[in-house]
């Protein structure tokens, strides 16, 4: 049975560790929106087989160096973004514990010894980054018994939560959409595809929230307005998270099946006489989702460090919110917590499409 | 067989051709606002306030017994402003940015990209809102309707041009590997000449293009802007700021919200297959690059 | 020529037959692979994981559980740094002080909360605190009066870094300690006396002096658990308090749940939960209300107001507030008395009141309704014509060359529809273009700060019920006194009414002092008090509505009907 070539080679070993990995990240999204209790064995599957699939991906295509270069130019980049936001930060006229009634000075001198605001500046920004070297975010200003991990630690999950479903949702209905409309292109189905999709480009989230709010729980109630607590409490922000990329992957993807149908080397497999559903499988689809691939990486890092509005709109007590509340608080130390925590996810995914290009089309060496 | 005119074809690719009329229009309605609406865009009936649409308010009036239809008039006014002259001045700089890093190229191309990719890297809500404040805080203008206008116009261009920079910058690199730029070159033409004559005109129609598509996502970001509380300032309404205000009484008036969103999402449509169209014409293997 | 991510060459490889044959054999190991690891996760993982987690906030009684909205994430339960609402709101609810409010008289009164009973001498300077006997912290331990010297010495420690230090700097040698300038606290006038009374000695007579102690941050600390669990002695786990309700679980930015506090000293509460929501959108409220998820809607936007006044579930609240217009004297523009006398003559309060349609209360004094010395007929009333005549006497016979005024507010949409009203009302009644600036909040406060304004709105909510907290804002000597006004007849006539007791006297002194502030000199141009309103579920009873905003929720009752 088994007497097939390469039963243990490294490509099997990372498609194994490869599937394992797909189908543990199916049942946890499936799980956890169904709000059932995860087993902690599940995260630990997941997490072990993507980074054994990672690493034997790495290893097979050659791309330590590589990895390790991009690595260390992230923390550059980062170190970029923080000195940028930090000054742009302090640019900004009041302080954190400006309010509506104003302390006496004593007080505010208090303070501001507490927090170090009565340093010079460039004492304060290499306070930061001494901190940061050390892995400490610092504390927050506004809620002062925290500090920034805790804060980030609280909301980054249920911000990702939301950006899995939504994610989910998106290439799950943009990518059969995309290829539904290129296979029956120029019909009425195809038109029909395309007028959703282009709409859902058009609509967007503050329009769509309050209309879908006001349809499915005012007057049809069968969604809960707000909140965070159950697949009834998940369905509407992760719908309108979604619907735009879904729209946006399924136009991507519609145009780049339709070029890659009409290229040379589609056309030399099926003059070959290979399988027609194999030629659409192997060739056009994996090639078609290049350009997708491409559009994903800020997609993912946007939609998982989540939306201001859809979290307040929802009250959903994820990441997005610090975003903007904070600047609004010039809660310096949590908004460049924030900062980083985007900076960091948009790097990581942008360094995993560009390996994963490789998977993908294999005549493009990454280097 | 007679080529063409790029007028011809628009007026061929009926969707195309029916969206920038209405593109067309909407601009119009912008322009002639205060000869076409009802009422002026401040002035309150508070006694007829919410009522729902008569003769003498088609769309109704808000809570402040404003005339909804002529605040949709005058809401198209400033979303329309956004969003045309941030793409004009975002063009401007992205394109003056993409030709220095393209033509230039080596050091100074890898710097200048890696400068975009950082500031990809910051969200651009965070940069807008950051760059905003920043703004009305220090610089002081008198005309009031320019004043309402100026901060979120000067975030959104100081945002948005980066994109336009990093595909300016591509077309430069694919102009410059052009025949005739060579041989130009190799007669003795200037840097100057070269791009202006062989260069430019080869990248107008994709930032034709690309500007169809980011006039509505700046619409879209003054909307967000304005729906957060931090975009114009009162009295002036734009879609957003509408939509905000429908968004308030939800549970109370949701009728408030169907105009201006309507109005938003028409819009946005039509300037996204107009700028689908613009492409089929012009470029069409530009799709890629574009989203 | 597809891609043009930076940092990358993508090259494409001529070679191509390798890498076909290379995809042949993935593919094989492919449909393996995918077929054997379903079939592992199938029959490990399906089992284990249909255990349906416990909903901490849909999985309660709802006869025993009330769902109370709150705007933002309580910044701190430390009661010694909290000083917003939010946080005041939930440590009320958990924590207890000397003394607490009684709202059932006209005026607010106390009553004894953790203090039995108090005394004072004659000149209002020294008074003992006779703390209960019967109190118990939650972990057992019984109260003792060194909490409360604890707590203190922590709020006046300047190393806290505590906002609300400045309610205890009545107390003799305080200032100095919070200053830096005295190190010792036993320097400072609190201690113990013989019968373990709690012994305070003020600076100066204050009469007022037991309102104070109603107030969150001057309540006991348990300096054990704070000096062993450090920031982290706030978190559910640790916390240890003595009020009607115990915090029970707090997910943060999520919500927080309160549990009845059976070794409470008092009457225990008849609800066994409180669920706080914490959701920062106003219509958002609104819509979980009218899906039946929230037993309160608070606060409610003013647009919605003509709508929802119709309804039965519908309450008002009138609070000791105040909201106002302050003139900034040193701006060009306004630097003459008379021409904040004609704007203040210029704009009817009655139209803003009517234009926001929320009830709110005219007020043309400086003394908010529902407190000592309130006197309705102090204040500069609408009158155009005065308005007009005003500025002729300035010498503008042509209203067009008068001299344009800016308005500054911050963004928010109440605050704007008033900035455009007075706009429009000033237009109309003498003739002043006038320009509206709002800012974002935070550069709003500091341009207050730096007077980079020229009429600028602003609100007070009482700390305490007394006139003092209101006429102590315009004096010279006040933070938070930014118009730049400064009157030494008017300070003095404050300093003189801290120390007299209610009565003629008392009244007279705000009389004159507000005759200074409002029609003289007019600095400040009050327009009216808040009233907040709010729909209450019909199953709830005797949810408490008083001026302080003061929310206990264990007198509230749930009926089921």
């Amino acid at each position: 049975m088994f007497k097939r070539t390469g039963f243990l080679t490294t490509a099997f070993i990372e498609k194994t560790f490869g599937g394992l990995s797909l189908v543990s990240f199916f049942l946890l999204t499936v799980l956890s929106f169904f709000y059932y209790k995860i087993p902690f064995v599940l995260w630990l599957v997941f997490f072990a087989s993507l980074l054994i699939c990672f690493f034997i991906y790495i290893a097979r295509k050659r791309l330590f160096l590589y990895v390790i270069g991009r690595v260390f130019e992230a923390f550059i980049t980062l170190f970029i973004v923080a000195s940028i936001t930090f000054v742009l930060l302090r640019m900004l006229p009041g302080g954190p514990f400006d309010q509506e009634k104003t302390l006496p000075p004593e007080i505010q001198a208090n303070i501001s010894a507490k927090y170090h605001l009565d340093k010079p500046l460039y004492w304060q920004y290499t306070h930061y980054l001494k901190g940061l070297f050390r892995g400490y975010l610092g504390e927050s200003y506004k809620y002062t018994d925290r500090n920034i991990t805790d804060i980030l630690k609280d909301s980054l999950p249920v911000s990702v939560q939301l950006g899995v479903y939504a994610l989910v949702l998106a290439f799950l209905l943009g990518i059969p959409l995309g290829v539904f409309s290129a296979q029956k292109q120029d019909s009425w189905k195809d038109r029909a595809a395309m007028i959703f999709s282009i709409s859902g480009v058009s609509l967007p989230s503050f329009v769509m929230a309050p209309i879908f709010i006001l349809i499915f729980s005012f007057y049809l109630g069968w969604l809960q307005p707000a909140l965070w607590e159950g697949p009834l409490f998940y369905i509407l922000p992760a719908v309108v998270l979604g619907l735009r990329p879904a729209s946006v992957i399924a136009r991507l993807t519609r145009s780049s099946v339709l070029d890659v149908i009409s290229s040379d080397f589609v056309r030399t497999a099926r003059a070959k006489g290979l399988d027609e559903k194999k030629v659409f499988y192997k060739h056009i689809l994996k090639n078609a989702f290049l350009p997708v691939l491409t559009f994903s990486a800020p997609l993912i890092a946007g939609i998982l460090t989540g939306s201001f509005i859809i979290e307040e709109i929802f009250a959903i007590p994820g990441l997005g919110q610090h975003f903007v509340n904070s600047v609004t608080n010039r809660d310096y130390p949590l908004i460049l917590g924030a900062l980083l925590v985007y900076s960091s996810l948009l790097i990581l995914s942008n360094m995993i499409v560009d390996l994963l290009y490789a998977y993908f089309d294999p005549r493009i060496k990454v280097s | 067989m007679k080529r063409k005119t790029i007028y011809q074809k628009i007026f061929e690719k009926k969707v195309c051709f029916y969206c920038g009329l209405f593109i067309l229009l909407t601009c119009l309605v912008a322009l002639f606002a205060p000869i076409i609406s009802p009422y002026p865009f401040y002035e309150q009936f508070p006694e007829k306030a919410l009522t729902s649409s008569s003769s003498d308010h088609w769309l109704g009036t808000d809570h402040l017994g404003r005339d909804l239809l002529s605040r949709v008039i005058y809401g198209s006014r400033m979303s329309m402003a956004v969003g045309i002259f941030t793409a004009i001045i975002s063009a401007f700089l992205g394109l003056i940015y993409g030709l220095i890093s393209g033509w230039l190229g080596g050091l100074t191309d890898r710097v200048l990209m890696r400068f975009i990719d950082i500031m990809f890297s910051i969200p651009t809500l965070v940069l807008l809102i950051l760059v905003k404040v920043l703004f009305d805080s220090f610089i002081v203008i008198s005309h009031p309707e320019l004043k309402a206008l100026a901060g979120t116009l000067v975030a959104l261009s100081l945002v948005s041009w980066a994109s336009l920079a990093r595909v300016v910058r591509g077309q430069v690199l694919q102009a410059k590997e052009n025949l005739f730029v060579e041989a130009s070159q190799s007669l003795g033409a200037s840097s100057f000449r070269i791009i202006f004559v062989h260069i430019l005109p080869n990248i107008v129609s994709p930032i034709i293009i690309l500007l169809a598509f980011q006039i509505p996502s700046n619409i879209l970001f003054e909307s967000m802007l304005s729906f957060l509380g931090l975009g114009l300032q009162a009295p002036f309404s734009s879609w957003g700021v509408l939509i905000d205000e429908g968004w308030r009484s939800l549970s109370t008036y949701p009728r408030l919200i169907i105009a201006p969103g309507m109005m938003l999402f028409l819009t946005m449509l039509a300037f996204n297959l107009f700028g689908d169209g613009l492409r089929d014409i012009f470029d069409p293997k530009l799709q890629n690059q574009i989203s | 020529m597809k891609l043009y991510r930076s940092g990358l060459n993508f090259q494409h490889d001529s070679h191509s037959r390798e890498s076909g044959n290379l995809q042949k054999k993935q593919k094989n190991s492919n449909r393996i692979g995918i077929k054997g690891t379903l079939v592992i996760c199938i029959s490990f993982f399906l089992p284990a994981c249909f255990v349906k987690k416990q909903s901490f906030y849909t999985n309660h009684d709802l006869k025993e559980t009330f769902r109370y909205p709150i705007l933002s994430e309580p910044p701190t339960l430390d009661w010694s740094k909290s000083t917003d609402t939010t946080s005041s709101l939930l440590i009320q609810n958990i924590m207890e002080g000397l003394t607490e409010y009684d709202f059932s008289k006209k005026h607010v009164q106390l009553k004894p909360a953790l203090a039995a009973r108090w005394t004072s001498t004659e000149d209002k300077k020294t008074w003992s605190f006779f703390l209960r006997e019967d109190v118990l912290w939650t972990d057992g331990k019984k109260l003792s009066p060194n909490d409360f010297i604890s707590a203190w010495e922590r709020l006046l420690n300047p190393k806290t870094g505590s906002e609300y230090a400045y309610f205890l700097f009545p107390i003799k040698k305080a200032q100095e300690y919070n200053q830096g300038l005295i190190k010792d606290f036993k320097e400072v006038g609190v201690r113990i006396g013989d019968q373990g009374e709690l012994i305070v000695e003020l600076k100066k007579g204050l009469f007022y002096f037991p309102y104070l102690l109603t107030h969150p941050s001057t309540f006991p600390i348990r300096k054990d658990i704070i000096n062993q669990k450090k920031s982290l002695w706030t978190s559910p786990q640790n916390i240890v308090t003595l009020g009607p309700y115990k915090l029970s679980r707090w997910d943060h930015d999520k919500a927080l749940i309160l549990t009845k506090n059976e070794t409470y000293y008092g009457q225990k509460p008849s609800i066994k939960k409180v669920i706080l929501y914490i959701i920062p959108d106003e219509t958002t409220i609104m819509n979980l209300y009218s899906g039946g998820l929230l037993d309160i809607a608070r606060p409610l936007l003013s647009r919605d107001l003509p709508f929802l006044k119709k309804r039965k579930d519908h309450y008002k609240n009138s609070s000791l507030s105040l909201y106002y217009y302050g003139f900034n004297v040193s701006a060009d523009s306004l630097k003459n008395p008379k021409m904040r006398q004609a704007i203040a003559h210029a704009i009817s309060r009655e139209e803003i009141v009517q234009l926001l349609n929320r009830g709110d209360k005219v007020l043309k004094s400086w003394i908010p309704e529902g407190l000592f010395a309130y006197n309705p007929n102090l204040g500069l009333g609408f009158k155009p014509k005065k308005a007009k005549e005003l500025i002729k006497q300035m010498g503008y016979s042509d209203t067009s060359k008068l001299p344009k005024i800016q308005i500054f507010y911050n963004s928010s949409t109440d605050h704007k529809m008033i900035a455009e009203n007075i706009q429009s009302q000033l237009k109309k009644n003498i003739g002043l273009n006038v320009e509206l600036n709002s800012q974002e909040w935070k550069t709003y406060l500091h341009r207050l700060k730096t007077k980079e304004v020229e009429l600028f709105r602003l609100g007070w909510l009482a700390d305490y019920p007394d006139p003092d907290n209101f006429m102590n804002l315009m004096a010279s000597f006040s933070d938070n006194n930014h118009t730049g006004w400064k009157n030494k007849r008017f300070d003095k006539l404050i300093l003189q009414a801290m120390t007299t007791e209610d009565g003629p006297q008392r009244k007279k002194l705000y009389d004159q002092a507000q005759k200074i502030l409002l029609e003289e000199e007019t600095a400040v141009f009050p327009i009216f008090t808040t009233v907040s309103h709010l729909l209450i579920s019909p199953r709830i009873k005797n949810y408490p509505l008083n001026v302080m905003s003061y929310i206990l929720f264990k007198n509230i009752e749930i009926v089921e009907d």
